[in-house]
């Protein structure tokens, strides 16, 4: 089953095209996806999460309709925001892994326990009870990716995760991304991040402009980039 | 922020706000003592003359009236309850214009003039102890952290929306009063880098 | 100095935000916004004197024409409707909800967050908007009573809610709870 299959998908924002016509399949395990502002990926990103529905066209997520079938999209595909401060609900750390837990149906004190033991997995038992507001920017970070592991999807979108991390916490991340088993799509401005991975997609103007491995399409983003830069006199 | 007011530029938008507001004044004070039913419906149909004269005013001011329709319906039958039909159309006719007139100055005011003439109201209490330095530079954080608020609570709704949530919830206040703390406590910091409140 | 100012904007800036959070329908059929919570949580929160001010600000604002009320209203119409009684009340709540805020000791914060919430949001708003209302539109108390009476249960609940988020913050940022400092 193809992992992620977009066919002919348009999203319009307040009468303006932000996605035009977009038929893709992505099954590669890691794809990256670049692109200027404006391009559409971070859209792109939303649908893939379900979190918007698409004007036209079908967009299916290992053959779910993840904007309708809201209770199949949370095991299948999981997102993580830009600013984790922006994405984090709950006061403390337990209550926000389980959060997610609790809308896949577990009831409140089996949730408890199970985001207590993932916290210990991922070796960070001691901020069960602690605040999550009160961690650092980037544990905070780490504790979106733990609520979302949490869930077990099965691919996991982030929309430019290293935005604002200092480095020692940036190559913490990245090693926690490489070992993850699910397909994972980042959207990122950070070219270089995206080296090992399989397959990268950049959009432009709302359609896919460039798609193929790393060494590819980064140049040709990259010189695209750099006249854009230079044009602006 | 975008203000209420209409844009364009009416004979209305023309007149000084100052104008506007103390003859708004003036009205409300006249009006206190007018008990003829007549005398007010008159006016009324007076005030809807206005409305009229300014492209787009009759449009957003019904909307701007949605609300006072239901309280001056609710009004209307009290009195009726009571048998005063009279003095019940005479009370929600004067609700009436004195909304309609005070939406009217609203609606053709421009932000920039109200603010200004705001200030000046508030400038004989500067020698009272009163910094408008400091009530101007409130008026623009406001404006200016209002659209950011509300770009948080949708960055808070999809994110409840991703793992599950349905609609909204009294969940997502505790963390947009955290976040925007944060934010007020990096401008404040950043106010006071470049020189603080005068 | 700063750091009042600007606190005191942003929560001016709050209660236009929460005024434009969906509104909530109780069973009773009666809509409730999430605004008159944030004039609670200003006195909760900012004590009386910056509490009542951010509330100042916030209507001044809506005075100027800015659709900052619930539903995107504002201009100074509003201030002339018999409804206008709460406006003028919101700020007298949030400053006595701070007091009680300020001055009460021995308690928890959630708890007293919730009390001053009743005593300012609750009893103290109603007893200055009821009468205001009865004189604008020349009615008995009884019937002024009556037409408030349904929006009172959405405003109890708004008292807890002030009470658990006054706590929630007491916890996460106790610097910003300026009313305990």
């Amino acid at each position: 089953m193809m992992a992620i299959s977009l066919d002919q998908v348009t999203v319009s924002f307040d009468g303006v095209r932000v996605i035009e016509a977009v038929s893709v399949a992505l099954c590669e395990a890691r794809i990256g996806i670049v692109g200027a502002n404006g391009s559409g990926k971070s859209t792109l990103a939303r649908l893939i999460a379900g979190l918007i529905a698409p004007d036209a066209g079908k967009i299916l997520v290992q053959g779910v309709d993840v904007y309708r079938d809201r209770k199949s999209a949370l095991d299948t595909v999981g997102i993580i925001f830009q600013n984790p401060d922006h994405q984090i609900i709950f006061p403390t750390c337990t209550e926000e892994v389980a959060f997610g837990l609790i809308q896949q149906g577990l009831k409140r004190k089996e949730a408890d326990l199970r985001a207590r033991a993932i916290l210990t997995e991922h070796g960070r038992g001691d901020w069960a009870d602690r605040l999550a507001h009160q961690l650092s920017q980037g544990q905070r970070h780490y504790l979106c990716l733990i609520s979302v592991l949490a869930m077990a999807p099965d691919v996991i979108i982030l929309d430019e995760p290293y935005a604002g991390l200092d480095m020692v916490t940036s190559l913490q991340l990245q090693r926690t991304l490489a070992s993850l088993d699910q397909q994972v799509v980042m959207i990122t401005h950070d070219t270089a991040l995206l080296a090992d991975f399989d397959r990268v997609i950049w959009m432009d103007s709302g359609q896919i402009v460039g798609d193929g491995t790393p060494t590819d399409v980064i140049p040709k983003f990259a010189s695209e980039m750099k006249a854009r830069a230079n044009a602006v006199d | 922020m975008l203000s209420i007011s209409l844009p364009g530029q009416s004979w209305a938008h023309g007149m000084r706000v100052g104008i506007k507001m103390g003859f708004l004044a003036l009205t409300s004070i006249v009006l206190f003592w007018v008990n003829a039913w007549l005398a007010l419906l008159v006016t009324l149909l007076g005030v809807v003359a206005l409305y009229t004269s300014v492209e787009g005013a009759v449009r957003k001011g019904l909307w701007l009236m949605k609300p006072m329709l239901w309280i001056v319906g609710i009004i209307w039958v009290f009195h009726a309850f009571r048998g005063e039909y009279l003095a019940g159309s005479v009370v929600c006719l004067r609700l009436l214009v004195l909304v309609g007139l005070a939406n009217f100055v609203t609606l053709t005011s421009r932000l920039t003039d109200m603010i200004d003439l705001f200030l000046w109201l508030l400038s004989p209490l500067e020698k009272a102890g009163l910094r408008t330095g400091a009530i101007g530079l409130a008026l623009g954080l406001v404006m200016r952290f209002t659209p950011v608020l509300i770009e948080r609570v949708g960055q808070l709704t999809q994110s409840w929306r991703a793992r599950g949530g349905k609609g909204a919830s009294w969940r997502l206040i505790l963390p947009l009063f955290i976040t925007v703390i944060d934010d007020a406590d990096r401008v404040a910091e950043a106010l006071r880098a470049r020189g603080g409140i005068q | 100095m700063e750091r009042n100012v600007v606190y005191i904007a942003v929560f001016a800036a709050l209660i236009a935000v929460l005024g434009l959070l969906p509104k909530f329908t109780l069973i009773s059929g009666i809509p409730i916004t999430a605004q008159s919570l944030g004039i609670m949580l200003c006195g909760t929160i900012l004590g009386a004197k910056r509490g009542a001010l951010a509330v100042l600000l916030f209507l001044a604002l809506v005075a100027l024409g800015l659709p900052l009320l619930a539903g995107g209203r504002g201009g100074l119409g509003v201030f002339t409707t018999p409804w206008a009684g709460f406006l003028f009340g919101f700020p007298v709540a949030a400053f006595v909800a701070g007091l009680v805020m300020e001055y009460t000791q021995n308690l928890t914060v959630g708890i007293l967050a919730t009390i001053s919430a009743i005593i300012g949001g609750v009893v103290v708003l109603y007893a200055i908007a009821i009468p205001y209302y009865m004189v604008g539109a020349n009615i008995s108390l009884w019937e002024a009573t009556l037409t408030m009476a349904p929006f009172m249960p959405g405003d109890l609940i708004k008292t807890v809610l002030a009470g658990l988020i006054t706590r929630g913050l007491y916890e996460s940022r106790p610097n910003a709870v300026l009313s305990r400092m």
